[in-house]
C-alpha cells in the first residue's frame, strides 16, 4: 500500500510499504477514505518530537471502511464506516474506565521510554513517535486499528467524511480545551492560536455559553476563520496582546485562556523568537512556550489556563510564580477523544456544529509531501488539508 | 526499586562533592583563575528576576534592569520584548560594555555547560540512554546515565557554582544593591539555609577587597564541597547497609534481589488464580520458553539464557496463600538458583490489585556476567518491570499489546532499537 512516511526532518515521502494485517485479537484493519494533516504532525515534520524513526507512517486523523476484524472485535463488521480516535486506548484499565483514554495504561508498548521523559507513560498514539508506541499512522491506504472494539465510532447515517473526519482529533480536542475552562455565564475566553483546533475551541466555547471569545494569531486568514466561528480577534504582530486583553476585559483579564499553539510557538519579537528558537534548535530546550507564558500572564486571578497545544518535553522560563501567587488553575491533556465522539457526533447530526468549515485544501494522498510543505509554510492560506485515497 | 536509585546517586554525588571541594580550594589558592571559571559557570541569582520584567510589559524597569544586569546579557534578550528595546540592544552596556555578538553567544551558551544538562530529554542523547534501561547505576553506561539524569541530581549541580559565582561576576556595588533580592532568592536555590548564610557572608565581603571576598567565598565553597563529599560518603554508607540487608544467606553473597510492582484493574482472586497456574507465566515473562506444571506444587521451567542457550530447572512452591501470596524456589542443581515471591493485595478505593514481585537469583558469571548482561541491554531489573507491564496487559486487555515499532510487545531491547512504524509485512 501507499503510505506517508517520515523520512527525517522536513521530509515526508509517499512510499510503498507492506499492507497491515491483524496483529492483536482486538484489531481491525481500515481502508482509509479520508485523512487529515494535523498541526501536531508539523512538530514531527519539523523534527521536534523525540524518538521518530525513518520510515514511520504518519497520521492520526483518519476514517474509513473496515476491511478486516480480529476475533475479539464484536461491535464492528467488514464494510462499516468508522472514524478512528487518535489515542489508542484499551478500555479496560482504570484510566480508560475513568474516561481518561489518552492516558491508557496498556496501549503503549514503549512505555519505558515515555516514563524516562515524563515520569509515567501516556497512551499510544497513531503515527506519533516511538515514545508514544511506535504505531503506524493513518495517512496511508490502510491502517491497523488496535482496540477496535473501544475506539472507532460507526458513521451510520450517511454523513459525509468531511463532516465527521474531525471527530478523530481536532473537534474533540477543541471541545475539551473549552470544557477544561469550566465556562460560566459571562466568561471571556481567550484562545492562543487560531488554527483549526483554536477555531473549533472557539466554536465550542460559544456553544458552552462563553460571553466573548478572543482568538490570538498573526495570520489574517486564520483570524478570519476565527471570526466566522464567532470570535473576536487579536493580531499579536499588531497589538500588545496583554494590554489589549486588559483593555477588552476592563482590567480583569480573560476568565480562562486556552493554549492551542504548543511547542513551536512564534513570537512577535525577532530577538525573543531567535532566543528560544536557537535554544530549541541546539536542544537546550525542547519546546518554545511563548503562547503558554503569555496565556498564564494574561489570565485573570483565579482563572484557568487550559493547554491543548502539544508540548514534547521541557520549557524554560515558566512563570510558575504567576500560577501560584494568582491562584491560577493549569489544566492540560491530550484529548480523551473516545469520551467525546458520541456526543459530538450527535451535535454534528443535529447541525449544532459543522467542523468542515476549517478545510482549506482537499488533496490526494500522493500529494502529502507538498501538503506538508504548504501547511508548514502557511502557503495558499493553508488552514487544514484533507487527503483522500 | 528505590535502593537502586540510591545506587545511581552515589558516583555523581561523590564526583560533585570532591569537585566542589576542589573548586573551593582553588578559590583560596588562585582566586583570579577561579573567578574566571566561576564567571563561566555562574548561574546568577537575581537574573531570573529580570526575566520577569519584560513580561510585566513596559520599559519603565530599564534603569533598574541595567543595574541588575548580572552577566553577559543572556537575560537581556528577555528584556527586549518591551517595544523598541531591540533597537537599543547594541548600544546598551552588557555587563562591562561587551557587544552583541559576545552577549548573544553567551546568551545561547551561558553557563559553562549547565544548560547542557538540558540536553538529556532530547532525542539523540535520549536514545543513547535507552540502550540501558533505568534503575541501574553501575556499569559504564549506567554512570553516563547518572551524569545525565535530568532531575534531582542536576539541581545539585547548581549548589556548587552558587556560593562563589556571583561574587566575581558582578561589580562590587551590585552586591549591596542586590543583597535583598539575592537573599530573597537564595533559599529557593536548593541548599536553603546554607546558601543564605553564604549570601550574607559574601555581601559583607563584597564591600571589601575582591581577594578577601574570594578567600571567604573559597572557604565557603570548600565547605560546601566538603558537605557534598560527606553527603556522598553517607549515601555510600547507607547503600552498604541496604545491600547487606538484601543479601540472603542461602544463595551466597552474589545473589541478586529484584523487586517490581504493578496495579492491575482486576479482582485480587482472579489475578492470583492466573499467576498460580505457572503455565501462564511464559505469556508475559518473555525470557521463559515454557513452564510445565508437573503436579504437587512442582514445575519444570525452560528459559532462554544468554546467547540463545536454553536453561532448564525444576521448581517447587514453598508457600501458597490463596489470593495473597505465592512463593517458589528452584530445586536440585539449577544453573541459576532462584526463588520468587508474588504478593497480591487490594489496591485502595477499588483500584484493583497491587501485585508485588520479588525475585532472587544467583546470576551466572556473578557480577561480571551481570555487568555484561547489562551492557547488552539485558537488565534483570528492567526485565521484571517489563514482565509486570505485560502481565497487566494480559490481565486487563487479554493479551500482550503490540505495535509496529515493537511487534513483540514491551521489551527493553526493542525499545532501544525500534522497527520503523510500518506494518511488518
Amino acid at each position: 500500500m501507499k503510505a506517508t512516511c517520515w523520512m527525517g526532518r522536513n521530509t515526508v515521502e509517499v512510499r510503498n510499504v507492506p499492507d497491515p494485517g491483524i496483529v492483536n485479537a482486538r484489531d481491525a484493519v481500515v481502508r482509509v477514505t479520508s485523512t487529515a494533516i494535523c498541526g501536531s504532525d508539523l512538530h514531527l515534520y519539523d523534527g521536534y518530537v523525540p524518538t521518530m524513526k525513518k520510515g514511520d507512517i504518519l497520521g492520526h486523523e483518519f476514517m474509513g471502511e473496515v476491511v478486516e476484524v480480529g476475533p475479539q472485535v464484536r461491535n464492528l463488521r467488514v464494510g462499516d464506516r468508522v472514524v478512528v480516535p487518535f489515542p489508542i486506548a484499551c478500555g479496560n484499565c482504570l484510566s480508560c474506565q475513568n474516561g481518561m483514554y489518552s492516558v491508557c495504561e496498556n496501549s503503549n508498548p514503549n512505555a519505558g521510554v515515555a516514563e524516562r521523559l515524563m515520569g509515567h507513560s501516556p497512551a499510544g498514539i497513531f503515527g506519533y513517535s516511538h515514545m508514544l508506541g511506535g504505531y503506524a499512522g493513518g495517512q496511508a491506504e490502510y491502517a491497523r486499528v488496535p482496540f477496535a472494539d473501544v475506539g472507532p465510532i460507526k458513521v451510520e447515517d450517511g454523513l459525509p467524511d468531511e463532516k465527521v473526519l474531525f471527530l478523530s482529533d481536532i473537534l474533540p480536542t477543541g471541545w475539551m480545551g473549552a470544557e477544561m475552562c469550566d465556562i460560566k455565564p459571562g466568561d471571556v475566553i481567550a484562545i492562543w492560536g487560531a488554527g483549526p483546533v483554536g477555531q473549533l475551541a472557539a466554536v465550542s466555547a460559544r456553544l458552552m455559553g462563553a460571553e466573548r471569545v478572543i482568538c490570538i494569531d498573526r495570520l489574517p486568514y486564520r483570524l478570519h476563520h476565527a471570526e466566522r466561528a464567532g470570535a473576536e480577534t487579536l493580531n499579536y504582530e499588531e497589538v500588545d496582546v496583554l494590554e489589549a486583553l486588559q483593555d477588552m476585559t476592563a482590567g480583569r483579564g480573560p476568565d480562562a485562556c486556552i493554549d492551542a499553539v504548543g511547542m513551536e510557538a512564534h513570537h512577535g519579537n525577532p530577538a525573543m523568537y531567535a532566543y528560544d528558537r536557537t535554544k530549541q534548535a541546539t536542544r537546550l530546550e525542547t519546546d518554545r512556550p511563548y503562547a503558554l507564558r503569555q496565556a498564564i500572564l494574561a489570565c485573570r486571578n483565579g482563572g484557568t489556563v487550559s493547554v491543548i497545544g502539544v508540548y514534547g518535553g521541557f520549557v524554560d522560563k515558566f512563570p510558575m510564580g504567576a500560577i501560584m501567587n494568582r491562584s491560577l488553575t493549569l489544566r492540560a491533556g491530550q484529548c480523551h477523544v473516545q469520551r467525546y465522539m458520541r456526543p459530538l457526533m450527535d451535535r454534528i447530526r443535529h447541525g449544532d456544529i459543522d467542523p468542515s468549515f476549517v478545510i482549506s485544501h482537499r488533496m490526494r494522498l500522493e500529494d502529502a509531501p507538498h501538503a506538508y510543505e504548504m501547511f508548514k509554510n502557511k502557503e495558499n492560506e493553508c488552514n487544514k488539508v484533507v487527503l483522500t485515497t | 526499586m528505590t535502593h537502586e536509585d540510591q545506587h545511581t546517586a552515589d558516583p555523581l554525588a561523590r564526583v560533585l562533592g570532591w569537585a566542589g571541594l576542589g573548586l573551593g580550594l582553588a578559590h583560596i589558592v588562585a582566586p583570579k583563575t577561579a573567578g574566571r571559571v566561576y564567571r563561566r559557570l555562574a548561574p546568577t541569582g537575581g537574573r531570573e528576576f529580570i526575566q520577569a520584567m519584560p513580561m510585566m510589559g513596559g520599559t519603565s524597569g530599564r534603569g533598574l534592569r541595567r543595574r541588575l544586569m548580572p552577566t553577559g546579557g543572556r537575560e537581556f534578550l528577555y528584556a527586549i520584548p518591551s517595544p523598541g528595546a531591540g533597537g537599543r540592544l547594541r548600544g546598551l552596556p552588557m555587563a562591562g560594555g561587551r557587544g552583541l555578538p559576545r552577549g548573544l553567544r553567551r546568551a545561547l551558551a551561558p553557563t559553562g555547560g549547565r544548560e547542557f544538562l538540558h540536553v538529556i530529554p532530547t532525542p539523540g542523547a535520549r536514545d543513547l540512554l535507552h540502550m540501558t534501561p533505568p534503575g541501574t547505576g553501575r556499569g559504564i553506561t549506567g554512570r553516563i546515565r547518572t551524569m545525565l539524569a535530568p532531575t534531582g541530581r542536576r539541581e545539585f549541580l547548581h549548589v556548587i557554582p552558587y556560593p562563589g559565582g556571583r561574587g566575581h561576576a558582578h561589580g562590587m556595588g551590585d552586591h549591596h544593591r542586590m543583597g535583598g533580592m539575592r537573599r530573597m532568592m537564595a533559599p529557593g536555590r536548593g541548599m536553603g539555609g546554607m546558601t543564605r548564610l553564604m549570601s550574607s557572608g559574601r555581601m559583607r565581603a563584597g564591600r571589601g577587597r575582591r581577594g578577601g571576598a574570594g578567600g571567604r567565598i573559597g572557604a565557603l565553597t570548600a565547605a560546601t564541597g566538603l558537605a557534598a563529599a560527606v553527603y556522598a560518603a553517607a549515601r555510600i554508607g547507607r547503600r552498604g547497609t541496604i545491600t547487606r540487608e538484601q543479601q540472603g544467606r542461602e544463595l551466597g553473597e552474589r545473589v541478586r534481589d529484584l523487586r517490581a510492582a504493578v496495579t492491575i484493574n482486576q479482582p485480587r482472586e482472579e489475578v492470583y488464580r492466573y499467576w498460580r497456574d505457572f503455565g501462564h507465566l511464559p505469556r508475559f515473562m518473555t525470557h521463559l520458553e515454557s513452564v510445565e506444571v508437573t503436579g504437587d506444587g512442582r514445575s519444570h521451567w525452560t528459559a532462554r539464557g544468554p546467547a540463545g542457550k536454553s536453561v532448564q530447572w525444576d521448581a517447587e512452591i514453598t508457600e501458597d496463600r490463596p489470593g495473597e501470596l505465592i512463593s517458589w524456589r528452584s530445586t536440585g542443581r539449577a544453573t541459576v538458583p532462584n526463588s520468587g515471591t508474588v504478593r497480591f493485595a487490594d489496591a485502595p478505593g477499588g483500584r484493583g490489585t497491587e501485585v508485588r514481585v520479588s525475585l532472587r537469583y544467583d546470576p551466572p558469571g556473578g557480577k561480571a556476567g551481570l555487568a555484561l548482561a547489562r551492557l547488552l541491554g539485558e537488565h534483570p531489573e528492567q526485565q521484571v518491570r517489563d514482565d509486570l507491564r505485560r502481565f497487566k496487559q494480559v490481565m486487563e486487555t487479554g493479551e500482550v499489546v503490540r505495535s509496529e515499532g515493537s511487534p513483540e510487545g514491551t521489551r527493553a531491547l526493542r525499545q532501544a532499537v525500534q522497527r520503523p512504524a510500518q506494518p511488518v509485512g
